[in-house]
């Protein structure tokens, strides 16, 4: 079956909030499940950010012992790089995935780590973008896929050093084609890319096949300067950018099979988290999507 | 495969400005002896040239996790003036260009970077320590020898190294922790001095590192191997023959039936593993 076959059994998650390892050592920082009790609206599901060698942190593990639902955001892997699979990672991969059962894995289609997966190589940059690039990030989405036997959504990641021939969209709409898979599309990565390389926020998004988006990400990000440069930082704020906005309500308007939206904020209060998670539902609502509420797409 | 040379192309651009620099300039010329095209050097240079800085603390942060697990390494090499905050220029230099185009481990390469700044026996020895704690962490083992049967495991490493100077290691890295600080912190907080720890170039030790796993920095065991084990262990690291490490046991002294016994000794104790 194809993917627009799949997608039909994928669950529908509806809004979520977002977690990694550690994430609430930052002081005052939102409590996933405190949100969940308090607005499970606004709580429908966590996505946990996962890098093997830590693990879940508690909050993580209380969790998923409470039953509520979650996906896997891998923080670990270049899924272009064939010597990235490597047996250990593969068997604690799927030890996590058999023990939170996640709807589906997820995650920036990106370099997460240059040479080996160590520490001190740690980073996330975005793809090349250019056709050889988008097969070899196919290739391993279907190899991730199958050994887990969970769909894998990528996600375009954010950056500031563009390479290659192909807009963003462009590139991962190749990679979904050749992968036969869905797109977890970052509506503030792609203001940061529209930004860094000159376009506007929509450029590339008509083009675009809209009907293979499972999620999307809403992040607040902040306007920095480098030497006179002026960039957007992916700082996970609540402060979220209009053009973040432009992007995910012409974006949702369009993704006829969207289960799933994060907001993520994780490192902010719950208080102030609440009016980009009240927007994000209310643009959800306004637009009736049949297959975040409950009706077949 | 294009598009890995120029990830990795950025990635070296990205932790070396000078370098990024010299890249703009004339990419051809710098960049020389890689598989790429015009055009793909051309993208190389097509984002606005402060794109590649934005981020000032790349090069600390790498910094950071590459001193984490070379502590006393450092310290040894600061009390004898080669400053903290001076191994920044690893990044400016050929051992990291290297790794990261080659896909190489970026701890191997600092091991290398540090290695080669040591003067006196003790520098030597514990910074040959670290980098075995290194390499035993990532579980490596060397490549099967052909026909071998016998080798080992990529978690455990022997290292040669002046008498004392594992003594030195516990005395040096128990100083970096005292007060409940991190060796990082006491490395940071500087100036750097050593306990005093004597070491003698005269007269090897032996030293078996084995990694312990969930431990992070610290997961590694040290102990004092004897002459005859570091010779097998030794042997044994590329792989070899069972008939061969029997030999080497026979040179040692041991009948075939001991040497045979110690072998399966080793294997049942997670030193060595059998092929296949």
């Amino acid at each position: 079956m194809d993917f627009l076959g799949r997608v039909r059994g994928l669950a529908r998650l509806g809004v979520g909030v977002s977690t990694e390892y550690g994430a609430r050592s930052a002081s005052g920082a939102l409590d996933p499940l405190e949100l969940r009790a308090r607005r499970p609206d606004l709580a429908g599901f966590l996505e946990l950010g996962v890098e093997v060698d830590r693990g879940l942190d508690e909050d993580a593990r209380r969790w998923v012992a409470s039953g509520a639902p979650v996906t896997y955001h891998f923080l670990d892997v270049n899924l272009d790089e064939p010597e990235d699979f490597d047996r250990p990672w593969l068997d604690a991969v799927c030890a996590v995935v058999e023990e939170v059962s996640p709807a589906w894995l997820c995650g920036d289609a990106g370099l997460w780590h240059f040479g080996p997966r160590e520490r001190g190589n740690m980073l996330l940059l975005p793809p090349i973008l250019t056709d050889t690039a988008a097969s070899a990030l196919a290739e391993g989405i279907v190899r991730l896929r199958e050994a887990t036997g969970r769909e894998v959504l990528p996600e375009n990641p954010p950056g500031q050093v563009w390479v290659g021939d192909l807009h963003v969209l462009d590139f991962f709409a190749r990679v979904c084609e050749r992968a036969d898979t869905g797109m977890l599309l970052d509506t503030a990565h792609l203001a940061i890319y529209q930004r860094a390389c000159g376009h506007a926020p929509l450029t590339g998004l008509d083009g675009f096949p809209c009907e293979r988006v499972v999620e999307m990400h809403v992040a607040g990000g902040r306007e920095r300067h480098h030497q006179g440069l002026s960039w957007i930082e992916d700082g996970h704020d609540v402060n979220v950018l209009p053009d973040t906005w432009q992007i995910f309500e012409a974006a949702v308007a369009r993704a006829a099979n969207l289960k799933a939206v994060v907001f993520e904020c994780e490192r902010n209060g719950l208080e102030a988290t609440l009016p980009g998670f009240e927007r994000i539902a209310a643009t959800l609502a306004g637009l009736d999507l049949a297959a975040m509420h409950g009706g077949d797409s | 495969m294009g598009h890995v040379a120029l990830q990795r192309v950025v990635v070296r651009m990205l932790f070396d400005g000078a370098f990024a620099d010299r890249v703009y300039a004339d990419p051809e010329a710098t960049l020389s002896g890689l598989a790429l095209t015009a055009v793909e050097r051309g993208w190389l240079v097509g984002p606005d040239r402060r794109a590649y800085g934005v981020d000032p603390l790349r090069r600390h942060r790498s910094l950071q996790a590459l001193l984490e697990e070379h502590p006393v390494s450092a310290a040894a090499l600061a009390a004898a003036g080669v400053a903290v905050r001076s191994h920044d220029a690893f990044f400016s230099g050929p051992r990291f260009h290297g790794a990261v185009q080659a896909r190489g481990s970026l701890a191997a390469a600092f091991g290398e970077h540090l290695a080669a700044a040591a003067r006196v026996p003790l520098q030597r020895g514990v910074i040959a320590l670290e980098r075995a704690m290194a390499e035993a962490r990532r579980g490596v083992a060397a490549p099967w020898a052909d026909g071998a049967a016998l080798r080992l495991v990529g978690t455990a490493r022997v290292v040669a190294c002046p008498h004392g100077t594992l003594e030195a290691y516990g005395v040096i890295r128990a100083a970096l922790e005292r007060g409940g600080r991190s060796p990082l912190e006491t490395l940071l907080a500087g100036p750097v001095r050593l306990p005093r720890t004597p070491v003698d170039p005269g007269q090897a030790e032996h030293v078996l590192v084995e990694a312990t796993a969930g431990q992070g920095d610290a997961g590694a065991a040290l102990s004092f191997a004897s002459d005859e084990l570091a010779t097998l262990l030794t042997a044994a690291r590329p792989g070899a023959t069972r008939e061969a490490l029997l030999a080497t046991l026979g040179d040692l002294g041991l009948d075939a039936a001991e040497g045979a016994e110690l072998l399966d000794e080793l294997v049942a104790d997670g030193l060595l593993e059998r092929a296949g």
